[in-house]
């Protein structure tokens, strides 16, 4: 009976109650738009991690990622890529030789690591061949090129031919340097990534540090996420002295990353919900004091305070019950059209640059965000509801008479 | 501080010894705190029997109301006590006291009696289901009820779809539906044309003769003052008359 009267008291004053409901779809919408938009930049952010550097599984000497040393590279690295690249279930495979190293020209001089690429199959496994803009990708015949992003030809002042020092350490902990010659300029939508990374070819910087026919780092490239755990393991079991990690692992500043911009998602949500509180308090408590007299009846009959109680915090909730589902088929079909047109950020490029970001965001949705956001909107219905509930029932039996 | 100077010209309005009484108040008082407190109910002894028809009457401001409300047990007195269906209301608590007032009391208000948003039906069995009276049950006293106050064909319509005296008749019989002992009304036929007014008490004079169901209402209305069969008349919260008819 609450129920049918409180359902009842939310259409006496239909343009109110519509707007609440308006509100709790809008607050939900938003948040969940800005949910989907930050999922839909980290998705491609990790895309594009993985595209142009992780790939999906990577393998090292299980001491390697957290030294760095060069002694530490792959045993029998090359077997073991031989044969990965076998296997039916993996896409492309790419040894690497990896080396923490100084790039001077002869003005600058900063820091960069190595990576030592097999230009064939790299190119299968990551976009780095797409990626030059200027030059060429490790032609045949060129003796030492190095591939350089623009934003370190800038800082050095090189451009496409100059010729540049590489220095790094041996395993025996000696200098060593090689003279490279710019043989292209790449640029990709990290410019962090940029600034420090440099390319040869494997064999080069091998010779460099003295250590032929070793590679650091397998990277694999799958033909899709899904397969990444079963190949983990698969990999693991044949390769037991290697260490076989996902995207995920290799790149704990990816997920880092998502942290962060979830919580400044959190914080913009939090803000709608915010909102959406003193909205629905606001709205109660003028529903509520516009019935000052009709409580004092309902109490003087003989309708107790909790349920008097109940009844105004019933009207918020069954008004949050119609709200939530209407935000959230909203929200999926935005995220339905966004997410396939995408959302044109070209404006903010330079700044999502700086972070790793692409300049068109395609919006995507996980079913769990549905249901905290959903569940955060309905909790603050209901809590946006119990201050004038409570100024409800202190409302005197007497107000009824006078 | 004299406020008792007119005690002298106060009188007890007793019940006929013998009778069973449904309300008594004794030496009651209540004065409203202020810049200038107000004694609204100055020492009043009451006693009201089963099946009476009584009328508060009295000047504007003169404590009929402070005086209902506190028989009714919606307002609390400063001294004295109120003894309602056998049981004294000055120590029980509010939960309680909503208990009592749905099963003992029965309310006619001078306006907002009724729930807009439901229909005269419901209005009624709104005190039933606060009972947790069976669903049949309600429907059944409901109808009858609503046959009773003469607005047997009005049952799905909404107060607001209801005169002003159709409305008072479903307030009346809202009032009945949990069998109360008796029905307090504050100034019930206040918002009536004079058509209006002498129908409701046509249907309260024949529910007090056929049901014996005891009536107190104020009122100023000198044509319902004359169908009274008991008027109390109050002057500066004091029972100054009680007049049998
Ligand atoms: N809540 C209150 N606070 C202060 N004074 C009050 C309050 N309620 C009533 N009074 C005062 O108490 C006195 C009695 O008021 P009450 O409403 O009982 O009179 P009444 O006989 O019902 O008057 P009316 O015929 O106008 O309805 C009046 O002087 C009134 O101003
Ligand atoms: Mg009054």
């Amino acid at each position: 009976m609450l129920l049918k009267i409180a359902w009842k008291n939310i259409w006496r004053n239909r343009t109110r109650s519509l707007v609440l409901i308006a509100a709790v779809v809008l607050g939900l919408w938003g948040g969940l738009a800005m949910v989907s938009f930050s999922l839909g930049m980290m998705d491609q952010r990790a895309k594009d991690q993985i595209e142009k550097l992780i790939s999906h599984v990577q393998l090292h000497h299980p001491d390697y990622r957290d030294e760095r040393k060069v002694e530490l590279f792959i045993p029998d690295g090359l077997q073991v890529l031989n044969e990965i690249q076998q296997k039916p279930n993996i896409k492309a495979a790419t040894g690497r030789s990896l080396a923490g190293g100084m790039l001077a020209s002869p003005r600058k001089s900063i820091g960069v690591m190595i990576n030592g690429v097999m230009p064939a199959s790299e190119a299968l496994v990551t976009q780095l061949e797409g990626k030059v803009i200027e030059g060429e990708y490790f032609p045949e015949d060129a003796r030492n090129p190095i591939l350089v992003s623009e934003r370190a030809a800038k800082m050095l002042k090189i451009k496409l031919r100059s010729k540049i020092t590489l220095t790094s350490q041996n395993a025996e902990g000696e200098m060593v340097a090689s003279a490279f010659r710019v043989g292209g300029i790449f640029k990709t939508i990290d410019a962090k990534y940029d600034e420090a990374h440099v390319f040869v070819q494997a064999t080069d910087l091998q010779r460099m540090l003295g250590q032929e026919g070793q590679i650091h780092e397998i990277a694999i490239l799958l033909n899709s996420k899904e397969e990444v755990l079963p190949v983990q393991a698969e990999l693991a079991e044949a390769f037991p002295e290697v260490q076989v990690e996902t995207w995920k692992e290799v790149s704990p500043e990816l997920s880092m990353m998502a942290d962060s911009m979830d919580q400044v998602v959190w914080i913009f949500v939090g803000v709608v919900i915010i909102g959406l509180f003193f909205g629905i308090i606001n709205t109660m408590l003028m529903a509520v004091l516009e019935r000052k007299e009709e409580t004092g009846m309902l109490m003087a009959v003989g309708m107790k305070r909790a349920q008097v109680f109940k009844m105004i915090v019933l009207e918020s909730t069954l008004i949050s019950l119609i709200g939530v589902p209407l935000g959230i088929v909203l929200t999926q079909l935005t995220v339905g059209i966004m997410g396939n047109v995408g959302i044109d950020m070209s404006a903010f490029s330079e700044g999502l640059a700086q972070m790793g970001m692409s300049s068109t965001v395609y919006p995507m949705m996980e079913p769990k965000y549905y249901v905290i956001v959903a569940i955060q909107v309905f909790v603050v219905a209901i809590l946006g509801s119990i201050y004038p509930a409570f100024k409800a029932v202190g409302f005197k039996t007497q107000y009824i008479t006078r | 501080m004299d406020l008792n100077t007119e005690t002298n010209s106060q009188i007890s309005a007793s019940a006929p010894t013998g009778s069973e009484l449904v309300v008594q108040t004794i030496d009651l008082h209540k004065i409203y705190q202020g810049v200038e407190p107000v004694h609204a109910v100055n020492g009043v002894n009451l006693e009201i029997a089963a099946g009476e028809f009584t009328a508060i009457v009295g000047p504007s401001g003169s404590g009929k109301t402070t005086l209902l409300n506190i028989i009714g047990g919606l307002d609390r007195q400063d001294s004295g006590d109120v003894i309602v269906a056998g049981a004294s209301l000055a120590n029980l608590p509010e939960s309680v006291l909503t208990d009592f007032r749905l099963n003992n009391i029965g309310f006619v208000f001078q306006a907002y009696n009724l729930i807009p948003v439901l229909t005269a039906q419901e209005n009624i069995e709104f005190t039933m289901l606060l009972q947790k009276r069976p669903k049949e049950e309600r429907e059944a006293r409901s109808t009858e009820l609503l046959n009773a106050v003469g607005i047997g064909g009005l049952g799905d319509k909404r107060p607001s779809q209801l005169s002003g005296g159709q409305q008072q008749r479903v307030a009346v019989a809202r009032a009945l539906a949990p069998k109360p002992t008796f029905i307090l009304a504050d100034e019930p036929t206040a918002n009536l044309d004079s058509h209006s007014t002498a129908t409701l008490l046509d249907i309260m004079l024949e529910l007090n003769k056929k049901e014996g169901m005891t009536f107190i209402f104020s009122t100023h209305d000198q044509r319902v003052i004359d169908r009274a069969r008991r008027v109390i008349t109050l002057e500066d919260g004091q029972i100054v008359s009680d007049e049998r008819r």
